[in-house]
């Protein structure tokens, strides 16, 4: 029969503790680790999401090599208006609004293609590809 | 009248205008509409009153084909039938499920989506819900939280209401047992149906476990055994037609579908804390109410898409409030604990109190997180999981067949062969690709696609609805059964239940099971007044 002693208590519970410990540190470096989500487009001054901004746009390319190109930026920024507004705007809410705003008219007029499994819009594929 | 058959003479014949052969919920609900109508009915169950693995080892088979589907387990072979362990959620099925789709191949009810309503309406007291009310508008008051802005051309609510869920067993035996013109008779196993010269059934050939053989004579017959168990046995009755009854066109068994029941593709929100109240389930003063979303028709037709009604999943930022924990011991639990709560003690209670022994790790996380859950905030929503269950298309391939295995009665065991097609996840995909651009357009967030081209059939599980191996339809070369459930060759032969089911909707099928047998009770009740 096993003996329970203090000294091995004391030893199962602190490697228990060190365990969570270990998972919520592990927890904090995965804020910073960047994520493949949406919405990453809203502020590219943020660096975890700037990051996954270019982890898609790279998808992009692959699928479309002439997404993010001058010539095409030139074109499509020429089609949205929007977007050049929003490029000089300095404050990020409103610029976020506005990509967003752009982004919706995208998908209502069915202007989306899928990327990594994520159904993202014409905007979102240019500026992303732009990026990579 | 309800007797168990062992305390009959062998060699018994009864008589009655109408036998139905499976007391489960097409044929419970038969014999009662039957009774209603003053007409007097047998009703045969091969099971007894509660579970017992004699009567259930006959439902044992093969499964070859798709790999996440089952034969035995699935279905309850006792008086009430599967309605034994079911989960409840019903819809009728759309408009569109009945009619002829371009892009959905041997589609086509010869019946349409409002000729059923009427029954639709009736069926609802039999499975304990509330009003025949299933449009989003007639729920607009009593729901809580509000509908996503999404582009109404594309994406529509689906409203769906839960049963408690009822158990036909203990809500319908007593109403079996004091009907005068019903006689039931459990332990009673359909062993052949004998043709006359006219090519009509003129008896029935039924057994008990111990061997005592009685006879059944009537002037019609309803076969109501669910969707495997219609096909075995019509296979099965092959002395005096080479290919088994009703199978002249080797259509018996054929175009067997389940629903694709996965969780698949996810919606990450743009708003973390918006409210998806509206999206998850609701208690209202009559019945609960579950909110889906589906394509609109229009959409469904133009790119030639199945029909799927996608349910949220959310998963909260607090583990306490997410189910993912929930799989067999947890569902017995649960089950065990609803009983005992309402003072019974549960149906089944040794082989539950097993499957929990079993496994019982979802158990403790489930009551664990049940408890926390009262303390602790749920927190943000960090994605949202699509779950559902999709329809596939129509597949002749797709199948029930005999083997070579014998059961207790001398019958050839059932082999199911349950096969998918790309296109019908292909579908799936575009319907969510399609929602995706919804809720991009009204800025709920994006979707996530869970299925990739060519697509992976792992992520596809049963359903365990049994769907359309007797299927309808008024041409004899392309269904089993014509409008009013007749076997096409067999001119006082009928089938009841999901096998007679053209396509599977998307819908749970236990509400229009009932809906038809509402149907093929008036029907019968309406043919025999005319032959008086």
């Amino acid at each position: 029969m096993v003996r329970i002693s203090r000294r091995k208590v004391l030893f199962g519970a602190v490697g228990v503790m060190s365990v969570l410990a270990a998972r919520d540190f592990f927890l904090l470096y995965c804020r910073n680790v960047s994520r493949n989500t949406p919405d990453f487009f809203a502020s590219l001054g943020d660096e975890s999401v700037f990051g996954a901004a270019k982890a898609v746009g790279r998808q992009v390319r692959r699928l479309h090599p002439d997404f993010g190109t001058e010539t095409m930026l030139a074109r499509f920024y020429g089609e949205r208006p929007l977007l050049v507004e929003a490029a000089e705007e300095t404050c990020l809410d409103t610029r976020k609004a506005m990509l967003q705003n752009q982004c919706a008219e995208d998908f209502a007029n069915g202007r989306c293609l899928v990327i990594d499994g994520w159904v993202i819009s014409e905007t979102e594929a240019q500026l992303c590809a732009a990026v990579a | 009248m309800l007797a168990d058959l062992e305390t009959l003479e062998a060699g018994t014949t009864l008589r009655a205008p109408i036998c139905i052969i499976g007391a489960g919920a097409a044929g419970i609900t038969m014999a009662l509409e039957l009774a209603r109508a003053g007409v007097e009915a047998i009703l045969l169950e091969g099971g007894g009153l509660e579970f017992s693995d004699m009567s259930q080892a006959i439902y044992e088979g093969q499964v070859t084909g798709e790999g996440h589907t089952d034969i035995a387990f699935s279905r309850l072979r006792q008086f009430g039938g599967t309605t034994g362990h079911w989960t409840g959620l019903c819809a009728p099925l759309a408009p569109i499920d009945f009619e002829k789709r371009e892009g959905v191949p041997h589609s086509g009810w010869p019946i349409t989506r409002a000729a059923l309503d009427p029954f639709y309406e009736r069926a609802q007291s039999y499975l304990q819900l509330g009003p025949f009310a299933y449009r989003p508008a007639d729920w607009d008051e009593l729901l809580s939280g509000t509908a996503w802005p999404l582009d109404n051309s594309m994406v529509e609510p689906a409203v769906y209401q839960s049963s408690p869920p009822t158990r036909f067993a203990e809500t319908y035996l007593q109403a079996i047992t004091d009907a005068p013109s019903i006689s039931c008779l459990y332990h009673a196993n359909l062993k052949n149906l004998e043709l006359g010269d006219g090519g009509a059934v003129t008896r029935a050939e039924v057994a008990s476990y111990s061997g005592k053989t009685i006879f059944i004579e009537a002037e019609r017959y309803v076969l109501a055994c669910g969707g495997i168990e219609n096909a075995r046995l019509l296979l099965n009755f092959d002395s005096q037609r080479t290919d088994g009854i009703g199978n002249e066109n080797d259509l018996v068994g054929r175009y067997f579908m389940d629903h694709m029941n996965c969780t698949l593709s996810e919606l990450a929100p743009a708003d973390p804390q918006g409210n998806i109240d509206y999206y998850l389930p609701h208690e209202t003063d009559t019945v609960p109410v579950h909110i889906g979303l589906k394509l609109t028709e229009d959409l469904m037709r133009r790119e030639g898409l199945l029909d799927n009604t996608v349910f949220l999943d959310p998963v909260w930022e607090s583990e306490s409030h997410n189910d993912d924990f929930r799989d067999h011991a947890w569902l017995a639990f649960s089950a065990m604990a609803r009983a005992f709560s309402r003072g019974h003690v549960p149906d089944q209670f040794w082989a539950r109190t097993c499957t929990i022994a079993d496994a019982p790790g979802a158990v403790f996380t489930g009551v664990y997180r049940n408890i926390r859950r009262r303390f602790e905030p749920p927190g943000t929503v960090t994605t949202i999981r699509f779950r559902q269950d999709a329809e596939q298309a129509p597949n002749p391939d797709s199948r029930v067949t005999l083997n070579g295995e014998l059961d207790q009665f001398g019958m050839r065991r059932a082999t199911l062969d349950w096969q998918l097609r790309e296109e019908d996840l292909i579908s799936l995909r575009r319907t969510h690709e399609l929602i995706g651009q919804a809720v991009g357009a009204a800025g709920i967030g994006r979707v996530r696609l869970g299925l990739d081209i060519p697509p992976a059939f792992d992520a596809i599980y049963t359903g365990y609805h049994h769907i359309g191996t007797t299927r309808m339809h008024d041409d004899p070369r392309q269904g089993v059964v014509d409008a009013d459930c007749r076997v096409h060759s067999v001119e006082n032969l009928y089938m009841a239940g999901s096998s007679v089911f053209t396509t599977s909707g998307t819908a749970n099928p236990t509400l229009t099971i009932v809906a038809l047998a509402i149907r093929l009770a008036d029907h019968l009740a309406g043919e025999g007044k005319g032959r008086v």
